[in-house]
C-alpha cells in the first residue's frame, strides 16, 4: 500500500513537472520581456490631434440676425496656458452647400503659417526649464500663427483675408481681452471672422456619451471640458449663403468642415496633393452611425459621394449601434431601416421627405433647388426665427430653431442624438431615457457678441 | 460545556478583530481613501495619465473591448518610450484581453489585431506581424495603423516592393507622422537622402507629443549622421533630447557625432548614460573604448552584450542580426555566420545580408561574401558601412580597384562611420597608393 | 499536489532557463524539489550592521525588464530621527554593468554613501543631514544563469517633532535607469498627516512586484508629509466624510469587483450569488467602517444592557433604513439628474448627525436622573449576564432601572432606534453606485436586491459587534472598571452627544 502510494507521489510529482517544465517552455517567448535592439521601430497610431475636427456650430447670430454665424473646432484637449498650432501643411476648410447635391457651392479655407520659431512649444519650455531664466508667458506667445482665409466661389478663389491673426491661447498674462478683440476681424461684404483659441463650449451628460459611444452605463453627470480648442469662426451674411443670394426664397444650407493636409510623393513617383483626413458635419455621425472600421475611411470621403458611395446610406438606414445602445439601456429601437435618421442626418427634414412630418431644414425647401441627393451634412434652415427661449433639447422639445436644424453653442446634442437614435421625433423613442434638465450647463458662460465662445480657459478658470 | 458555549462568541470577537485588523491596519486590504481623480491638466499627450485614465475605465467596465486595446497600445508606447521592454507582455495581455471581447459584428475589436501586429514587430517577428496586419487589413481595410505595421514588417524582412505598395497606400489616404516618417526611412534605403530629410522635416512639423517629436528629430539626426554631417546630426540629436530627455537612441547618437567631432570626453558620458536606459548600445561604446585604448571597459560592455544575449535566448527571443554582427567584429566568425545564416533564413533585408556578408568574410569565405555584399547594395542606399564591407571583401578577393571604389566611396558617404573601421579604410587606400 | 503546484513552477522555471543555456546540466526531477540547489550558488554576503533580508525567492524573469533598476524608500520618522530604509533592486544587466569593486562589504558601504549625497529631505526648509548605519550588498540568483544583486542601506537623520514639522523626501540616486520607483513613510511615536505616500509597501520592499494588467510601475520619486506629536499608530488618513464625492468615492477592491459583476454580459446564477455573497461582504465591511454612527450604536449598546433583542432590533432598523436611503436615493438621482447625489448625502450626513446628537443629549439628560436605578440594573446584570436567559422577561424590571430618559420606555427603547435609523441614513456610495449600475443595465430588480444584501451584511457586522461587546463587556467590567459601572451611562451619553456633533460637522463643512 505505502509502495504503491509513494509510486502515485512519484508519477504526479514528474507528471506535474513535465507539465510545468512544458508550460514554462511554450509559454516562455510569451510570458519573458526581450529587448529589441535592430529594428526600426516607429509610432504606427500617433497623436493626430492638430486635424481633428471635434464639433461643427451653425445657427442664426442672435444679435445680428440677418447673419448666421459657423464655428468649426480643431484641437481638441488643449491644456490651459499650453500653446497649440494649427498645421501649416494643411488646409481648414468650411464648405456650404446650398443646392442639396452633397456639393459645395462655397468654401471658406484657412492656410496657416507660423510667425516665429517653427519647433513645437514643448521643446522650448524643456529648454526654459533647464535655464536659469524660468518665465512662465513671453516666449510661449513667439509660437504665433498667421492666417489666409480664402472664399472658393464657382471655380473661383479670393482671398479674404492675407496675414491674419490667430489668437494664442491665454498664457495669464493681463490684457487678454485685447488679443482676443484683435482677433476678430471685418470681412468683405459684411462680414466677421475669429480664429484662435477659445475655451471648448462642449458639454455632455456622461450617461448619455457612454450610453451612445459605447454602449455602456455610467452615471448620470454633466461634464464640460475645462479646456480649449481651436476655433474657425466665422459670421457671415445670409445673403453671400443662400442659394441665389436669396434667403427667403431658398433658405436652407449644409454645413460641413474638412481638414487635408498635403501628402509626400514617394521615391519620386505618386501625388503629393492635398489629402482629406477629417470631415464633421452632424456632430457624433462617425462615431456612432459609421461602424469603426470604416470611420477612418469617412474621414476621407465627401458628400457628393454618400448616396452612391455604399457607406453612409446603408450606415444610417441601419445603424448598429442603435441595437447595442437599445440593448444596454432596456429599451427598443425602430426596426431598420430607420428613415428618420436618413431624414435628420443625410436630406434634412421636410413634409414629403419621410416620417418627420415637419419642414424644417431639407435642401428641397429651396424653391431653386434642381435635384437633391443624399448627404451627410449639418443643415441650417436661415429663415427660422431666433427661438427667445432656447431649449437645449432642440426640436425634440420644439425649439425648431435648436439641432438638428443647425446647432447652437447651447445645445445638448449628445443627448438629442441619442434620442434620435432610440426613434425620436418620428416615433415615441425613449424620452425619459435621460433625465431632462434645463438650462445648458456651459463651463464658461458664452458671450452675446461674434465670436460668441468663452475667453480661454486658464488655470485660474 | 459552558466552556464550549463560550467560545464561539470569543471566537467570533477574535475573528472580527483579525478581520478588522487586516482591513484596516495601515497597509491593510482597505485603502479608506479612494484613489484620486484624474488631475485637472489631463491631457491626451500625457501617456501616464491617459494609461491611469484608461486603467480607472477598465476597473469598472472590464469587458471594454476598446478600452483594453488602447489600453495595449499606450503600453507598446510606454514600452518604446522607456525602451522598457516589460511592458511588451503588459501590451500584449491588454490586446488579448480585447481580442476575447468580441465587438457588435462580432469581430474582433480592429484595434487590438492590428496592436497585435504592432507588438510583433517589436518583438521581432515580422512575418506574424504581416500576418496581423493582413488580417487587419482584411476587415479594415481603411484602419491607417495597419498600414504602418505592415510597411516595418515589410521593411524589415526585406520585402521592399509590399513595403512600397502598403506606404503608398497610407500616404494617400492617411499622410501623417507615421506614414511620413516610414517614407523617408525608405527613401534612404533606397539612396535619397534629400527627399528622406524633406520628409522627416514634415513630420517633425506635425508635433503630436514629445515622444513623437522626439523619434523625428531623433531620425533626422540619424540621416544627416549617415551623410556624414555629425554636426547637423548632433544638433538633431539635441533637439531630440530636449524634447525627451530619456530618449536613448538620441542619447547615442548624440553620443557617436560627439566622438566624431572629436569630443571625446561628451562622447563618453552620453554613451554612459545611453547604456543605462538602453543596453542596446553598449557595444558602439565598448568599441569606442577599445578604439581610445581602454580594454578593460571595452570588455565590460562587451560582457554586458553577451549577457543580454544570453538573457534573450532564455527568453526564446534570440536576436540573431546583433549577435552575429557582434560575433563576427569580436572574433568569433564561425558562430556570427551560423547567427547570421539563421537570420537570412527569416529575413532577406539590406542589413541582415550586409552582416552575413561580412560575417563570410571574416570566417575567410570571401566568394560568398561578395555575394551577400552586393545584394546589400542592391537598394541603392548609400550606406558607408555597406560600402566599407564591400571594399575590404573585394581586396580580400584581390580586386585592387573594386576595392579602392567602394572604401572612397565609404569614406565619401561618412567619413566617421565607425573609429576603427575609418581608419582601415584609410589605411588600405594609403597601402595602395 | 495542486497547492505545491506554484512553488513547483517558479523553480521550474528557473532549471529550464538554466537548461536552456547550459545544454549540458541534466534536468532531473530531484532538482524540481531542492531549492536548496538553486541557492547554494549565490554569493550573498551581508555586512556587519545591516539586517540581513527575508530569504524570498525572486522571481526568474525581473518583472520590470533586466535592465531595471528599482528603488524601494521606507521612512520611519520617529519623535527625535528619522529611520530610512533604502533599497535598490538591480535587475541582471545593471548588476554586470556596475560590478561591485573590492570587498561586497565595502562596496556596499561605499555604494550607500553615494546614496545619501542623492537624497534630499528637508524638515520645515531645514535640510537634514543623514547617517549610514547600515549597508548590506547581496546577489541573487536571475534568469539565464546570470546574477541579480540588491543594496540595502539603513540612514537615519536627526529631527526634532515637538510640534507639527512638514517633511519633504527626494531619492534621486540613479535617477536615469528605467524602473520601480516606491517610498512609504509611516510614523511612530508622531502622527502623519497630508502624506503624499502610502504607509506600506505595495510591492513587499521590492520582492514582489504586483503584475496585474490595470496597474502602472510606481514612478514616485518625491515625498512630502507633516509630521506632528502624538500617539503612535494612529491611522494616517482621517475617517471619510460620509459620501462627500459619490463619483470618486467608490472604486474599493470590493465594490469594483461588485460592479463587474453587476454589468457582466449574462447574469448566471452562480455569478449572481457571487454578486450578492459581495454585496453582503461589502454591507458588513462597511457596517465597520468608523464613522457613520455605527461605532456610536455599539458604545451605546455596550453602556446599555446589551440585550440581544435590542441588537437585533437595531441590526434591523440599520438594513431597513439603509436600504430604504438607498432606493430612494437612487431613484432621485435617477429621475431628476443633476440632483447632484454629493449633496444629497451631505444633507443625509447632516441629518444623522443631529439626530445623534438629540439622541446623546436626552441619554446624558437621562442618565444624570436616573443613576441609581443604572446602577441597580447593572449589578444585576453581571450577576445572571452571560451564558443564557436573556429572552426571558426578566428584562422588563431592568429597563425601569436605565432605560429611562427617553419617553415611556418602550421595549426597545427609542434612542435605540433612533441611532439605528441616524447609523442607516446615510447611505454607503458603493451600495448606490451598485444600484445605479444595475438599474442603468435594466437589472433593477437585482440591483434592489443586491442593496437588501448589503444592507444584511451591516446588520450582521452589527449583531456581532454587539454581540462581542456584550461579551467583552461582562468579561472586563469584573475587573476593576466597576468602579466606573456607575459613570458608564453618562459617559456613553457624552460620547454619543460628541460623536453626534462630530459627526454634524464634518457632513456640514463637506456642504460649504
Amino acid at each position: 500500500m505505502r509502495l504503491t502510494n509513494a509510486g502515485n507521489r512519484w508519477t504526479w510529482t514528474a507528471a506535474a513537472s513535465i507539465a510545468v517544465l512544458a508550460a514554462t517552455v511554450l509559454l516562455g517567448p510569451a510570458m519573458r520581456q526581450s529587448t529589441a535592439t535592430s529594428h526600426w521601430d516607429a509610432p504606427a497610431t500617433t497623436v493626430n490631434k492638430q486635424i481633428d475636427a471635434t464639433d461643427l456650430y451653425a445657427f442664426t447670430s442672435p444679435e445680428r440676425q440677418d447673419t448666421v454665424t459657423i464655428v468649426a473646432d480643431y484641437i481638441p484637449f488643449q491644456a490651459p496656458h499650453k500653446p497649440y498650432q494649427f498645421d501649416t501643411d494643411a488646409r481648414y476648410e468650411v464648405h456650404i452647400d446650398n443646392t442639396g447635391t452633397g456639393r459645395a457651392a462655397i468654401t471658406y479655407r484657412w492656410t496657416f503659417a507660423d510667425k516665429a520659431l517653427p519647433a513645437p512649444s514643448f521643446v522650448r519650455a524643456r529648454e526654459r526649464q533647464a535655464g536659469p531664466e524660468h518665465q512662465a508667458g513671453p516666449l510661449d506667445s513667439l509660437v504665433e500663427q498667421s492666417y489666409t482665409l480664402t472664399r472658393l466661389r464657382d471655380g473661383k478663389s479670393e482671398i479674404l483675408v492675407r496675414d491674419g491673426y490667430a489668437a494664442p491661447t491665454d498664457l495669464g498674462g493681463p490684457g487678454y481681452a485685447a488679443t482676443r478683440r484683435k482677433a476678430v476681424r471685418d470681412l468683405p461684404g459684411g462680414g466677421k471672422v475669429f480664429t484662435g483659441t477659445a475655451a471648448d463650449p462642449f458639454y455632455s451628460d456622461n450617461r448619455a456619451v457612454n450610453l451612445l459611444r459605447f454602449g455602456l452605463p455610467f452615471f448620470p453627470v454633466k461634464t464640460g471640458v475645462p479646456m480649449n480648442v481651436s476655433a474657425l469662426a466665422l459670421q457671415l451674411p445670409k445673403s453671400e449663403l443662400a442659394l441665389g443670394g436669396d434667403p427667403a426664397r431658398n433658405p436652407v444650407i449644409g454645413v460641413w468642415t474638412t481638414a487635408s493636409r498635403r501628402s509626400s510623393a514617394l521615391l519620386g513617383s505618386g501625388a503629393a496633393g492635398y489629402t482629406q483626413v477629417s470631415r464633421l458635419g452632424n456632430p457624433n455621425f462617425n462615431e456612432v452611425i459609421i461602424p469603426l472600421k470604416r470611420r477612418d475611411h469617412f474621414n476621407t470621403l465627401r458628400p457628393d459621394g454618400d448616396e452612391s458611395g455604399g457607406l453612409v446610406v446603408p450606415s444610417t438606414l441601419d445603424p448598429d449601434q442603435a441595437e447595442v445602445v437599445a440593448k444596454q439601456a432596456n429599451v427598443t429601437a425602430p426596426p431598420a431601416p430607420r428613415k428618420d435618421l436618413e431624414q435628420i442626418y443625410l436630406t434634412g427634414l421636410a413634409r414629403t421627405g419621410g416620417p418627420i412630418k415637419q419642414d424644417l431644414n431639407s435642401h428641397r425647401l429651396n424653391q431653386d433647388a434642381p435635384r437633391t441627393a443624399k448627404a451627410e451634412e449639418l443643415r441650417l434652415n436661415l429663415s427660422t426665427p431666433v427661438a427667445a427661449a432656447p431649449d437645449k433639447y432642440g426640436i425634440l422639445k420644439g425649439d425648431a430653431q435648436g439641432y438638428p436644424n443647425g446647432r447652437r453653442l447651447i445645445d445638448d446634442v449628445v443627448t438629442i442624438n441619442l434620442r434620435m437614435l432610440l426613434g425620436e421625433p418620428a416615433g415615441r423613442g425613449a424620452p425619459g431615457l435621460i433625465a431632462e434638465d434645463n438650462p445648458a450647463f456651459l463651463l464658461k458662460p458664452i458671450t452675446d457678441s461674434f465670436p460668441y465662445l468663452a475667453l480661454p480657459v486658464t488655470a485660474a478658470g | 460545556m459552558s466552556r464550549l458555549r463560550r467560545l464561539p462568541p470569543l471566537l467570533g470577537c477574535v475573528l472580527l478583530g483579525c478581520v478588522l485588523v487586516t482591513l484596516f491596519a495601515p497597509g491593510g486590504l482597505l485603502r479608506r481613501d479612494e484613489p484620486p481623480p484624474a488631475p485637472a491638466g489631463w491631457s491626451p499627450y500625457d501617456l501616464a495619465g491617459s494609461i491611469q485614465a484608461v486603467q480607472v475605465r477598465l476597473r469598472r467596465h472590464p469587458d471594454d473591448a476598446a478600452a483594453w486595446a488602447s489600453l495595449g497600445d499606450m503600453y507598446l508606447k510606454q514600452a518604446r518610450r522607456t525602451a522598457d521592454t516589460a511592458y511588451y507582455a503588459k501590451a500584449e495581455g491588454a490586446f488579448e484581453r480585447s481580442l476575447r471581447r468580441p465587438t457588435g459584428d462580432g469581430e474582433p475589436y480592429i484595434d487590438a489585431v492590428i496592436g497585435m501586429g504592432a507588438l510583433a514587430n517589436a518583438r521581432h517577428d515580422f512575418a506574424g506581424a504581416v500576418r496581423w496586419a493582413e488580417r487587419a487589413r482584411r476587415a479594415a481595410p481603411f484602419r491607417w495603423a495597419l498600414y504602418g505595421v505592415l510597411t516595418d514588417a515589410h521593411l524589415e524582412l526585406g520585402h521592399y516592393e509590399q513595403a512600397e505598395t502598403a506606404l503608398r497606400r497610407m500616404l494617400d489616404g492617411h499622410p501623417d507622422l507615421a506614414s511620413f516618417t516610414r517614407a523617408a526611412r525608405l527613401e534612404q534605403l533606397r539612396g535619397r537622402p534629400g527627399h528622406a530629410r524633406d520628409l522627416l522635416r514634415r513630420a517633425c512639423a506635425i508635433p503630436g507629443d514629445p515622444a513623437e517629436y522626439a523619434f523625428c528629430q531623433w531620425q533626422l539626426g540619424e540621416l544627416a549622421w549617415s551623410t556624414g554631417d555629425p554636426r547637423t546630426a548632433r544638433a538633431a540629436y539635441t533637439q531630440a533630447l530636449a524634447a525627451d530627455p530619456g530618449h536613448a537612441p538620441a542619447r547615442a547618437g548624440k553620443a557617436r557625432a560627439e566622438a566624431a567631432l572629436g569630443r571625446t570626453e561628451q562622447a563618453l558620458r552620453d554613451y554612459a548614460t545611453a547604456v543605462i536606459r538602453s543596453p542596446a548600445y553598449v557595444v558602439e561604446y565598448g568599441e569606442l573604448l577599445e578604439h581610445l585604448g581602454d580594454a578593460e571597459g571595452a570588455r565590460r560592455q562587451y560582457a554586458v552584450f553577451t549577457a543580454q544575449q544570453r538573457l534573450l535566448a532564455a527568453s526564446g527571443g534570440a536576436d540573431d542580426l546583433a549577435a552575429g554582427t557582434f560575433a563576427a567584429n569580436h572574433g568569433e566568425p564561425g558562430t556570427a555566420v551560423r547567427h547570421l545564416r539563421a537570420e537570412w533564413a527569416r529575413r532577406h533585408s539590406v542589413e541582415v545580408a550586409d552582416a552575413l556578408g561580412w560575417a563570410l568574410h571574416r570566417a575567410g569565405r570571401h566568394t560568398e561574401a561578395a555575394a551577400y555584399a552586393v545584394r546589400a547594395d542592391a537598394l541603392g542606399g548609400r550606406n558607408a558601412l555597406f560600402a566599407y564591407h564591400r571594399g575590404e571583401i573585394e581586396h580580400a578577393l584581390g580586386h585592387t580597384g573594386a576595392a579602392r571604389t567602394h572604401l572612397t566611396r565609404a569614406l565619401s558617404i561618412n567619413p566617421y562611420f565607425s573609429p576603427a573601421g575609418a581608419a582601415r579604410a584609410r589605411e588600405l587606400l594609403a597601402e595602395k597608393t | 499536489m495542486i497547492a505545491a503546484l506554484p512553488a513547483a513552477a517558479t523553480l521550474a522555471a528557473t532549471t529550464a532557463l538554466a537548461t536552456a543555456v547550459t545544454p549540458a546540466a541534466a534536468a532531473t526531477p530531484t532538482a524540481v524539489v531542492t531549492p536548496a540547489a538553486a541557492v547554494t550558488s549565490t554569493v550573498a554576503v551581508t555586512s556587519a550592521a545591516g539586517v540581513s533580508p527575508a530569504g524570498t525567492m525572486r522571481p526568474a524573469a525581473h518583472p520590470l525588464g533586466n535592465f531595471s533598476v528599482n528603488h524601494y524608500d521606507g521612512l520611519t520618522i520617529h519623535p527625535d530621527r528619522i529611520e530610512h530604509l533604502a533599497v535598490v533592486d538591480l535587475a541582471e544587466i545593471p548588476t554586470l554593468q556596475q560590478p561591485p569593486i573590492g570587498p561586497p562589504d565595502a562596496y556596499a558601504r561605499r555604494a550607500c554613501a553615494d546614496l545619501r549625497d542623492a537624497v534630499r529631505a528637508d524638515a520645515d526648509g531645514r535640510t537634514l543631514s543623514w547617517r549610514v548605519t547600515g549597508a548590506s550588498f547581496v546577489y541573487r540568483p536571475g534568469a539565464a544563469g546570470l546574477r541579480t544583486s540588491r543594496l540595502t542601506c539603513r540612514l537615519t537623520a536627526p529631527v526634532r517633532v515637538d510640534r507639527p514639522v512638514a517633511l519633504t523626501f527626494a531619492n534621486a540616486y540613479r535617477p536615469d535607469a528605467v524602473g520601480w520607483r516606491e517610498i512609504t513613510a509611516k510614523g511612530q511615536g508622531v502622527r502623519l498627516r497630508d502624506s503624499t505616500v502610502p504607509a506600506g509597501s505595495v510591492s513587499g520592499e521590492l520582492r514582489d512586484y504586483p503584475a496585474d494588467l490595470l496597474s502602472s510601475p510606481l514612478d514616485v520619486r518625491a515625498a512630502r508629509m507633516t509630521a506632528e506629536p502624538g500617539d503612535a499608530g494612529g491611522p494616517v488618513a482621517p475617517a471619510g466624510v460620509p459620501g462627500v464625492d459619490v463619483v470618486t468615492r467608490y472604486t474599493g477592491l470590493l465594490a469594483d469587483r461588485l460592479n463587474a459583476l453587476i454589468g457582466a454580459d449574462r447574469l448566471t446564477v452562480p455569478l449572481g450569488m457571487l454578486a450578492l455573497l459581495v454585496s453582503l461582504a461589502l454591507g458588513a465591511v462597511h457596517a465597520a467602517m468608523p464613522g457613520h454612527g455605527k461605532t456610536v450604536m455599539a458604545a451605546y449598546l455596550a453602556g446599555r444592557e446589551r440585550r440581544l433583542r435590542d441588537a437585533v432590533t437595531v441590526a434591523a432598523t440599520v438594513t431597513v433604513t439603509h436600504t430604504a436611503g438607498v432606493l430612494v436615493l437612487g431613484v432621485l438621482v435617477t429621475a431628476a439628474g443633476v440632483i447632484a447625489g454629493d449633496v444629497v448625502l451631505s444633507w443625509l450626513g447632516v441629518a444623522s448627525g443631529l439626530l445623534i446628537t438629540a439622541i446623546g443629549a436626552a441619554l446624558l439628560h437621562s442618565a444624570r436622573h436616573h443613576r441609581p436605578g443604572h446602577e441597580h440594573g447593572h449589578g444585576h446584570k453581571h450577576e445572571h449576564g452571560h451564558g443564557h436567559g436573556h429572552g426571558h422577561g426578566e428584562g422588563n424590571g431592568r429597563r425601569q432601572g436605565n432605560g429611562g430618559g427617553h419617553g415611556p420606555g418602550r421595549r426597545p427603547g427609542s434612542g435605540v432606534v433612533g441611532l439605528a435609523v441616524a447609523g442607516g441614513l446615510v447611505p454607503s456610495p458603493s451600495a448606490l453606485v451598485v444600484l445605479l449600475g444595475a438599474m442603468a443595465l435594466g437589472r433593477t430588480a437585482f440591483g434592489v436586491l443586491t442593496v437588501v444584501c448589503y444592507g444584511l451584511g451591516m446588520a450582521a457586522t452589527l449583531l456581532v459587534t454587539a454581540l462581542a461587546l456584550r461579551r467583552l463587556g461582562g468579561l472586563t467590567v469584573a475587573g476593576r472598571m466597576r468602579r466606573l459601572r456607575p459613570y458608564s451611562a453618562v459617559m456613553t451619553a457624552a460620547l454619543v452627544l460628541l460623536v453626534g456633533l462630530g459627526v454634524t460637522v464634518r457632513a456640514a463643512a463637506a456642504l460649504v
